[in-house]
């Protein structure tokens, strides 16, 4: 039985679990969950369904707005709880 | 059908939209482009998920600060930004660290990294729950 000259390569790694595009995901559920919550009888309004829309958007700009440009880790910022 | 029936539908085809948009953009990107200054592609898009969860933040601080979300969320969203401030530092520590200790350090630092934007996003998810449903207090036993 001869052996395979050209075995199969290993599976490259997998990416880091730090998935950017998870949190994406992630508000792009915060929109949907409420606007699904906004129908008539579950008493969510419709202000709230634009509000996380609004969060959502936001979140997109802010990504779309540093693709490709140099890292400035002064960005990322301790945040302060609400009052 | 009434004005405020077209405007929910509105506002439910937008949402839709957007998620698809975001989904696309993320399936479409077949090569990530690393940002210049970062020591590695890992610090990248740890840096990428902490822009948009900062981003994130400020929009929902806003959106709270107006009473355009429930009360009722403004724990969890304290909570967010508490496991949010903790991711920061990581990536802080990282970033300024990661080029000159060693492999072990590195991998210490990345594991806890990740495992800081995991629990980030978990607790954007039931911040998610806060805002969309009335059930808060059930998930938070999950953080």
């Amino acid at each position: 039985m001869s052996t395979n000259p050209n075995p199969p390569t290993p599976a490259p790694a997998p990416a880091p679990a730090a998935n950017k595009w998870q949190l994406f995901i992630e508000i792009a559920e915060i929109a949907l969950g409420v606007v699904k919550g906004a129908v008539p009888g579950l008493g969510v309004g419709l202000g709230v369904a634009e509000a996380a829309i609004q969060i959502a958007q936001k979140a997109q700009a802010a990504y779309a707005l540093h693709v490709g440009q140099p890292m400035d880790p002064s960005l990322i910022k301790l945040e302060s709880p609400i009052e | 059908m009434n004005l405020q029936l077209k405007n929910r539908n509105c506002a439910a085809l937008a949402a839709v939209l957007l998620s698809l948009a975001l989904l696309a953009a993320g399936c479409s990107s077949n090569k990530y482009v690393v940002h210049p200054g970062s020591v590695s592609s890992f610090d990248s898009q740890a840096y990428d998920s902490l822009l948009v969860a900062e981003a994130a933040i400020d929009a929902a601080k806003a959106q709270y600060a107006a009473g355009q979300i429930p009360a009722a969320s403004k724990d969890l969203l304290n909570k967010a930004i508490g496991i949010y401030d903790i991711a920061q530092a990581s990536w802080h520590t990282y970033h300024d660290t990661a080029a000159s200790a060693s492999s072990a350090d590195v991998s210490k630092l990345q594991a806890q990294l990740t495992d800081d934007l995991n629990q980030l996003s978990q607790a954007i998810s039931v911040f998610e729950q806060s805002v969309g449903k009335k059930a808060p207090a059930a998930k938070l036993g999950k953080l």
